[in-house]
C-alpha cells in the first residue's frame, strides 16, 4: 500500500467539476484509492466519494491507495492535485 | 377546453405530454426484479443523454458552472455508491425501481444537508434533480415523442428548470393545468414568448389522445385535433403575427430615442439568469428590474451570500456593462415565502413588506446586499429598495448598505466602489416627496402597478373594484408626471418599472414627462423602442400639459386617440 500526503491548491477545493475529473483520471487504474479523514475512508473512485471528503483549498489530504499499480496511480494523483486540476 | 391566458399568442403543434412523477416513500414489492432492473438502465440511458445535450447548450451559453454541476450528475449514473447502490436495493429487496430511486436518493440528500458544509449542502439540490429525472424517464412509455419537431407542452404543472430545458427544444407552447400568472413558470414563458395557458382543467387527461393541439391564447381556447378551416386561420393570424415581428426586427438594435433625437432607454424585468440571453436577442439596454423573489422561493431557509452572488454575478456579467437594477427583497403583500414568518396578516398590501421586512430583519438584507455588492465587480449593478414610504426608511438603509461595503473592504474583498442606490417610487408617501427623495436617492423607478393601487386605495387583485386601477387616471399621472419633475430637478434619473410603461397610449406622456428609461417585458423591448422613436419630445411635453388639465380617466383617453399620431 502507499500513503501519500498531497494538499489541494486549487481555489474552490473538492467541488463538482473536481470531483468528476479526479474519479474519471483514476478510474483506469486497478488499485483501490481512498482519502482517510477524521477516520473516514472516502472512495476517490467515486463522485460521490470525492464530494462527500469535501477537502478544502488549502488542506493537506492522506491518501490511500492499494493494488498492482499502486505506484504509478500515485504518481497520477500528484500530478493531479500539482496541476490544480486544471484550475485556478 | 378553457384555461386563463398567461402569455398570449397561438400555437399549433404536436402534443409533449409530461407526466407527473410518482413518488413511492414506502417499498413496492417486484415481481420480476430483473425487468425494474432494465427499466433502471434504460432511464439511466435516457437520463444521461438529456443530460450530455443541456450540459453541452449550457457550455454553448458559457455557463460553465451549471454545465459542471450536470456533468456531475452525469457522473452519479456510473457511481456505485448512487446508481449502483439504486441497482443494489432493487436486486436485495426485490422492490421496483421507483422506490429505489427515491430510497437511494433520500437517503444520499440527508446525508448532504446534515454536513457543515454550504456547498455540499446545496448538491441535494442536484440529488433531487436527478431522482426526479431517473423518476420521469421511468415512466415513459413512448407517449412522450422526443421528437425534434415543434411540440406544445401539456402537463400538470411545470418547475422552472423543465421549462427552461424545453425552450432548448422546439417549444412553441404550453397548457398547464395547474400554475398562477405570477409563478416562475408563467414569467419565463413570457421572457421567452412562448404563448402559455394556466388553470386548464384535465387537460393532461383530454389531451392525452389527440395528436396536435391548436393553443389559441388569444381568445382562450384549446381545441384538439382542430378542423382545416380553424387550422387555416390560424395560418393566417401567424403570418399576420410574422409581418409585425418583422416590422419590430429593425428596432432590435437601434439606439433608443425620439424623432426629435432625445435619448432614452428600454430595459427588461427579469427574474433569473435564464432570461438575460432573451433580453440581449430582443436588444434589451438593461435590466429595469430584477425581482430577486423567485431566489427566495420554493426552499426552505433564506439563500446563502454565496448562492445569490452566483446568480447575481452571472446577471451583471451576461449583461456586458449593461445596468442591471437590483431590487431588494420584495415579500409581502401577495407574495408570501413561509419561512420569514410574515404569518398571516389582515391587509397583507399593507402590512409587513418588503425594506419594512427588511430593515428588521438585518441579517436577511445584509447578505442580500453584500452578494449583490460583489457582483457589482462584474457589471453595472445598482441597488433599488422597495416600498419606501418615509426619509428614515431610505437613510436607515442606505446607512446598512454602505456598512455591508465598509466590512466587505475591511475584510479585504478586493475594492467595492459605493453602490448607486435608488428607490422604488410605489407609495404615495414617496410620491408627494419626490422632492426630498430626489436629493438623497441616486435614481427613481415607478412602481405603477403599486402606485396606482395605493393612490386609489383600489387592491389591484380585486375586480369590483378594478376599474379604479388605471394607469388613465390623471390622479395616477399628476404623480408620476410630479415624480419626473423633481427628478429632473435633481439631476437624478427616472424609470418606469411598473405594466404602464408598456402600454402603447401611454408612452407619449411617459416621453413628454422625462422619463429616461421604461423597463418593460422582454417580447415588447422592440414595440415600445419604436413607440418611442415615433414620439417627439416637445409635442409630447405639450399634450403631458393639456393631459394633465383634464379630470376624468375618460377624458384623457379621448385626448390620447384624438391626438394619436400627432406625436
Amino acid at each position: 500500500m502507499v500513503v501519500t500526503e498531497l494538499e489541494v491548491q486549487n481555489e474552490l477545493g473538492f467541488h463538482a467539476r473536481v470531483a468528476c475529473k479526479i474519479s474519471k483520471s483514476i478510474s483506469a487504474f486497478g488499485s483501490s484509492v481512498h482519502l482517510v479523514k477524521n477516520g473516514k475512508k472516502y472512495d476517490l473512485k467515486s463522485v460521490t466519494g470525492v464530494m462527500m471528503s469535501a477537502a478544502k483549498h488549502g488542506e493537506t489530504v492522506t491518501i490511500e491507495i492499494e493494488g498492482d499499480d499502486e505506484e504509478s496511480t500515485a504518481e497520477a494523483l500528484k500530478q493531479l492535485f500539482a496541476d490544480k486540476f486544471g484550475e485556478r | 377546453m378553457k384555461g386563463i391566458i398567461a402569455v398570449s399568442g397561438k400555437a399549433y403543434a404536436d402534443i409533449c405530454l409530461i407526466r407527473e412523477t410518482i413518488v413511492y416513500t414506502e417499498p413496492v414489492h417486484a415481481d420480476d426484479p430483473e425487468a425494474e432492473t432494465e427499466r433502471l438502465n434504460a432511464s439511466s440511458g435516457i437520463t444521461d443523454g438529456e443530460l450530455s445535450v443541456l450540459a453541452d447548450s449550457l457550455r454553448d451559453g458559457g455557463r460553465e458552472e451549471q454545465a459542471d454541476i450536470l456533468e456531475f450528475q452525469r457522473m452519479l449514473l456510473l457511481d456505485d455508491n448512487y446508481f449502483g447502490k439504486i441497482l443494489g436495493i432493487v436486486r436485495d429487496e426485490q422492490v421496483i425501481a421507483e422506490y429505489a430511486v427515491s430510497k437511494c436518493s433520500a437517503e444520499y440528500r440527508e446525508e448532504l444537508l446534515a454536513l457543515d458544509n454550504e456547498y455540499l449542502n446545496e448538491r441535494a439540490a442536484d440529488i433531487k434533480d436527478i431522482e426526479q429525472r431517473l423518476l420521469k424517464n421511468l415512466n415513459r412509455n413512448g407517449e412522450e415523442k422526443k421528437t425534434a419537431s415543434s411540440m406544445i407542452a401539456v402537463a400538470v404543472d411545470l418547475t422552472p428548470s423543465e421549462v427552461v430545458e424545453l425552450s432548448h427544444r422546439d417549444l412553441k407552447g404550453i397548457i398547464l393545468e395547474k400554475g398562477g400568472l405570477s409563478s416562475h413558470c408563467v414569467i419565463l414563458a413570457r421572457s421567452f414568448g412562448i404563448p402559455c395557458m394556466v388553470g386548464v382543467t384535465g387537460a393532461t387527461e383530454e389531451l392525452s389522445h389527440a395528436g396536435k393541439v391548436l393553443l389559441d391564447a388569444v381568445e382562450g381556447r384549446i381545441i384538439a385535433d382542430p378542423s382545416d378551416e380553424e387550422v387555416t386561420a390560424y395560418h393566417e393570424y401567424v403570418q399576420q403575427a410574422a409581418g409585425e415581428r418583422e416590422a419590430l426586427e429593425a428596432f432590435k438594435h437601434m439606439r433608443t430615442e425620439t424623432a426629435d433625437h432625445r435619448k432614452m432607454g428600454v430595459y427588461a424585468n427579469i427574474t433569473s439568469p435564464e432570461e438575460t440571453a432573451a433580453l440581449l436577442d430582443n436588444g434589451g439596454e438593461g435590466v429595469g428590474l430584477l425581482r430577486t423573489e423567485m431566489l427566495y422561493m420554493e426552499r426552505s431557509s433564506a439563500p446563502s451570500v454565496d448562492a445569490q452572488y452566483k446568480v447575481y454575478e452571472e446577471i451583471a456579467r451576461g449583461l456586458e456593462g449593461r445596468p442591471l437594477i437590483l431590487r431588494t427583497l420584495d415579500v409581502g403583500g401577495d407574495k408570501k415565502i413561509a419561512y420569514l414568518g410574515i404569518g398571516e396578516e389582515e391587509n397583507p398590501f399593507l402590512g409587513y413588506r418588503a425594506i419594512r421586512y427588511c430593515l428588521e430583519h438585518e441579517e436577511i438584507f445584509r447578505a442580500q446586499i453584500e452578494a449583490a455588492l460583489r457582483a457589482s465587480a462584474s457589471g453595472n449593478v445598482k441597488i433599488m429598495l422597495p416600498m419606501i414610504s418615509t426619509i428614515t426608511e431610505f437613510r436607515k438603509a442606505k446607512t446598512l448598505i454602505e456598512d455591508v461595503r465598509e466590512k466587505l473592504v475591511a475584510s479585504g474583498v478586493s475594492d467595492i466602489p459605493k453602490a448607486s442606490v435608488g428607490m422604488m417610487v410605489e407609495t404615495p408617501a414617496a410620491a408627494l416627496m419626490a422632492d426630498r427623495f430626489a436629493k438623497e436617492a441616486d435614481f427613481f423607478s415607478i412602481g405603477t402597478n403599486d402606485l396606482t393601487q395605493y393612490t386609489f386605495a383600489a387592491d389591484r387583485n380585486n375586480e369590483k373594484v378594478a376599474h379604479l386601477n388605471s394607469c388613465f387616471e390623471p390622479a395616477l399621472l399628476r404623480s408620476v408626471s410630479n415624480i419626473c419633475k423633481q427628478a429632473a430637478k435633481n439631476g437624478i434619473e427616472v424609470d418606469i418599472c411598473g405594466q404602464a410603461g408598456e402600454v402603447d397610449e401611454l408612452i407619449p406622456l411617459w416621453v413628454g414627462m422625462g422619463v429616461d428609461n421604461l423597463s418593460v417585458s422582454i417580447p415588447s423591448i422592440t414595440r415600445v423602442r419604436r413607440t418611442i422613436s415615433r414620439c417627439d419630445y416637445k409635442k409630447c411635453k405639450e399634450l403631458v400639459d393639456e393631459i394633465l388639465d383634464l379630470s376624468t380617466q375618460d377624458e384623457v383617453r379621448e385626448v390620447l386617440r384624438k391626438e394619436r399620431g400627432e406625436w
